[in-house]
């Protein structure tokens, strides 16, 4: 019993230290974070420059510490848009249900068979490169998983009395869905949402690593990567220390999800 | 205590105690139970669900998860399952005792053919091979009474009936001839008519194969048409025991005569079907008395302080209560 | 047999849905394909000359059955970039991606269900505790910093293999595993993961169940419980897994065959859109889209022979 708890701390700590970390790179990097020093390129780690510094002999920290600006804005944005379209979408179809449900939920599962990647590189093939449209390409990626959720919720809250009720006293449909049953459905709609940042956060990562995500000024964990391999055999602290901020981030949301998931589970 | 011994019992429960550790502390589920199953006889366990019967005849199996603790000895032609090793259990499982659960559906692996369900009993207790261990299955199909068992043989169980799945069932807990079957309320998902056919199924193998059964269930009425004896369990605690006559002719324990009266009647259409007030106790709750104290009508301030002990009212009667000399 | 003939349409149809799609969302790109490949400064002959060799004047619903039918007679137009057929282009590539897939998900069934059943078994125990610390972490690893990460010490330090490039198994085999063992282990280790906690829920559930109960009461062994009673049980919800992740591997073999230069599809892919090769990008994910849908349908024709029960439904 007790070790469920034990993922719930571990996420919090885990995302508490990186959204601090963020925060503090909003007003305070060690060095500019394109300060470019010919004279110490590959730059092992040190006291001067704990993560040591890149190809430009600029400072690895302070451009992880400005990636992770980008990886909570870039998974913020994407969470919130998939959220909204798919609770929306789950929604109508959990509460209408019938034909309307049918045809969205296969709609939604054709959208999970496909890969993630290959629609958001679709995506940007389309509508251009650039950290707006891997936002948009990941959010949408990220509908299917929300709209399941909330209309399993809606479809097991929508026989309660007090749904009953309310649409015997002539509520309207929008205010049922929206400010009686969402309430109820929130906590499970919450676990989504932790575990689609830090799909997010990979698949940013990912894109960005192909160079078809964020793109240079913009600091990115997954930009950092693609610059740093051709590197490795020179230094390869610079292509380890992204990829360790990016397995922490996902990890730490991953084990928020879980254990709020196990929080509920307890409670009920 | 003093208790009735039948030497030649085939298995003898003495002061059982189980239960169950877990991170919100100990819970006691069966409490210092005794009872004897001779030879050739049909020993009911009866009472409400949670008194404990399942969680005994689970333990006669040591089929009791991990955090199950045990004290006590249960002698099975004597050799105490309690302190048996893993193994010495396991080989007694399946062809010295057996079992048959409730819900023949659950109960039989979905993903294979029900012949061969049957068939891995024998495998693993017999030296049988090949044709002689497939007539073997097929007559013991025959045994139970299912038709044309060469063609059953290679049915899925969600193609079979309820009744003909518990059939193919009692054949699993029949293969090897145990000495005892432990039948956990098993006509309870079954409707009316099939429950008598399973009924005189197992008495048949009881009279024809001499094998032991433990009957486990919550219906009177049906445990007093296949028990020899009976013993009524409330709260983890055996309350009454006594040949099936004596207990319906005299029950002398306010729990048996509670559930006596909430048997439905034929004649009794129309009127309000007795219940016993109140509710179980939970397993968490612990009372110093007598544990049906506060659903009992004939209670009294010593029952709320002292656990009454087994008083013996004639041959193999034993009740529970303080008053069980006078009750009528 | 019915059942067969019924899922083959419905993959049938959702082959149709899918290239439709496909089609249609190619169709509303901004920008117009033939002055993306003349130029702005084009003059009109031009411009109605190539629009006519591609078959851009004829109405949408003839241009998307002309390109549907060329899905199966193989001609689904000409790359922009490398001035070749489409297909041609696909099916030089595809050998590469596929055996990709194919070793990534023998290693996933091979390593993720028997520790799934392992970590079910110790549940509690260190070794429990241990594998599932471990997949958690395996499943947040993105898998293009492992696979570089793999390519540093087997490939750069320890020189066992090749640091990427990809030799054809016409032409060594031996060579040719060697090329993918890395890219695919770097592809399936989060799916493994998955499939471990999967596969370690779906054995917990099961052993809940009386048929459980049951082959104990048999006098079964726990070994013998788990692998001929448990296991099979436990597989078909695997199974249903095993097609979304078939999703994933070839997500991830689109990064990894960056990641070890392997020539591959999805190098392909990337090239081609950072060139806006568009012809030749519609064309791939049309063909990697219908691999999972094949796959899928293959993994329900699994899920049949393997549960008896399907046929009835």
């Amino acid at each position: 019993m007790k070790r469920k708890r034990v993922s719930l701390y571990i996420g919090i700590s885990i995302i508490a230290s990186l959204l601090a970390m963020m925060v503090v790179s909003l007003f305070y990097t060690p060095y500019p974070v394109t300060e470019m020093n010919r004279d110490e390129r590959f730059a092992p780690p040190s006291a001067n420059h704990p993560l040591g510094t890149d190809n430009f002999g600029r400072d690895v920290l302070s451009r992880i510490m400005k990636g992770s600006q980008t990886a909570f804005f870039v998974g913020l944005i994407a969470v919130s848009v998939g959220g909204l379209f798919g609770v929306l979408v789950g929604a109508i179809a959990g509460y209408f249900g019938g034909m309307l449900d049918e045809f969205i939920m296969r709609l939604m599962d054709a959208m999970m068979a496909f890969p993630g990647i290959l629609f958001a590189l679709m995506f940007v093939s389309i509508f251009g490169v650039g950290i707006r449209n891997t936002i948009i390409a990941i959010g949408i990626m990220s509908i299917p998983s929300f709209a399941r959720i909330t209309r399993s919720g809606f479809i097991q809250h929508k026989e309660f009395e007090y749904v009953k009720n309310a649409r015997v006293k002539g509520v309207s449909n929008f205010r049922i869905m929206f400010s009686h049953i969402l309430p109820n459905v929130l906590s499970p709609i919450i676990v989504a949402a932790s575990m689609g940042f830090s799909s997010a956060v990979l698949s940013e990562a990912a894109l960005s690593y192909l160079g078809l995500g964020v793109q240079p000024p913009d600091p990115s964990w997954g930009r950092m990567l693609n610059e740093s391999q051709v590197f490795i055999t020179l230094s390869p602290w610079y292509t380890i220390a992204p990829g360790i901020f990016i397995t922490l981030i996902v990890l730490g949301f991953n084990f928020l999800g879980d254990g709020i998931a196990d929080l509920q589970d307890r409670q009920q | 205590m003093e208790r009735i011994i039948s030497d030649r019992a085939l298995l003898q429960v003495r002061d059982l105690n189980i239960s169950f550790t877990t991170a919100k502390g100990d819970f006691p589920a069966v409490r210092g139970i005794s009872f004897d199953v001779g030879r050739n006889s049909i020993v009911g366990l009866v009472g409400e669900s949670g008194c404990g019967k399942s969680v005994t005849a689970l333990a006669i199996m040591r089929l009791l998860p991990g955090n199950a603790r045990l004290s006590g000895t249960i002698d099975f032609s004597g050799r105490n399952i309690v302190a048996m090793h893993e193994e010495e259990i396991r080989k007694l499982r399946g062809s010295e005792i057996s079992m048959i659960f409730q819900e023949p559906l659950t109960s039989l692996n979905p993903l294979w053919k029900v012949g061969r369900q049957i068939d891995e009993n024998l495998k693993m207790h017999t030296e049988l091979k090949g044709d002689d261990r497939f007539q073997s299955v097929v007559d013991i199909m025959r045994d139970v009474g299912l038709p044309d068992p060469e063609r059953l043989y290679h049915k899925y169980p969600h193609e079979l009936s309820g009744g003909m799945r518990q059939r193919i069932a009692i054949a699993i807990a029949v293969a090897c001839r145990p000495a005892l079957i432990i039948a956990d309320e098993p006509t309870t998902a079954l409707d009316v008519t099939i429950q008598a056919q399973i009924l005189q199924l197992l008495k048949d193998i009881n009279r024809e194969k001499g094998s032991s059964i433990i009957f486990i269930s919550h219906n009177f009425g049906i445990i007093r048409e296949i028990c020899t004896s009976i013993c009524v369990m409330y709260a983890g605690h055996l309350v009454e025991i006594a040949p099936t006559e004596k207990l319906f002719c005299e029950p002398r324990h306010p729990y048996t005569i509670g559930l006596m009266k909430a048997i439905p009647k034929t004649d009794s259409k129309g009127k309000e079907l007795y219940d016993i007030p109140g509710k179980v106790p939970s397993i968490t709750d612990t009372l110093p008395g007598c544990p049906f104290e506060p659903r009992c009508e004939y209670a009294f301030e010593r029952c709320k302080r002292e656990l009454p002990q087994f008083e013996v009212l004639g041959e193999q009667h034993e009740s529970r209560c303080f008053l069980a000399g006078e009750l009528r | 047999m019915y059942i067969y003939l019924r899922k083959l349409f419905a993959m049938l149809a959702t082959v149709f849905l899918v290239s439709m799609i496909t089609f249609i969302t190619f169709e509303i790109i901004p920008g117009d394909p033939v002055l993306a490949r003349l130029g702005v400064d084009a003059d009109e002959a031009q411009i109605r000359a190539l629009s006519e060799e591609l078959g851009l004047d004829e109405p949408l619903y003839k241009r998307f059955f002309g390109w549907i039918t060329g899905l199966f007679t193989g001609d689904l137009g000409q790359s922009i970039r490398y001035s070749r057929p489409v297909s041609e282009l696909i099916f030089d590539r595809l050998p590469v991606t596929l055996s990709l897939a194919l070793i990534s998900m023998v290693l996933i069934v091979i390593i993720g269900v028997p520790l799934g059943i392992l970590s079910a078994r110790y549940g509690d125990r260190l070794p429990g505790i241990s594998i599932s610390i471990v997949s958690q972490i395996g499943m947040a690893v993105p898998s293009f910093w492992t696979g570089i990460i793999l390519m540093y010490i087997f490939g750069l330090t320890l020189r066992w293999v090749s640091p990427g490039g990809y030799t054809p198994w016409s032409v060594d085999p031996v060579e040719a595993f060697k090329s993918l063992l890395l890219p695919a282990v770097a592809i399936a280790l989060p799916s493994i993961a998955t499939v471990i906690r999967y596969t370690r829920n779906t054995v917990m559930e099961q052993m809940k169940n009386d048929y459980v109960r049951l082959a104990f009461s048999k006098g079964l062994k726990m070994n013998a419980v788990l692998f001929r009673h448990v296991l099979k049980n436990a597989l078909i919800p695997v199974i249903t897994v095993l097609g979304m992740i078939t999703a994933n591997i070839l997500g991830g073999s689109i990064v990894i065959e960056q990641v070890f230069t392997l020539p591959g599809v999805g190098r392909l892919l990337i090239n081609a859109i950072s060139v806006r090769d568009l012809p030749l990008v519609q064309g791939m994910v049309l063909y990697i889209s219908l691999v999972i849908v094949v796959t899928n349908f293959l993994i329900d024709i699994v899920y049949t022979l393997i549960d008896p029960r399907i046929k009835l439904r």
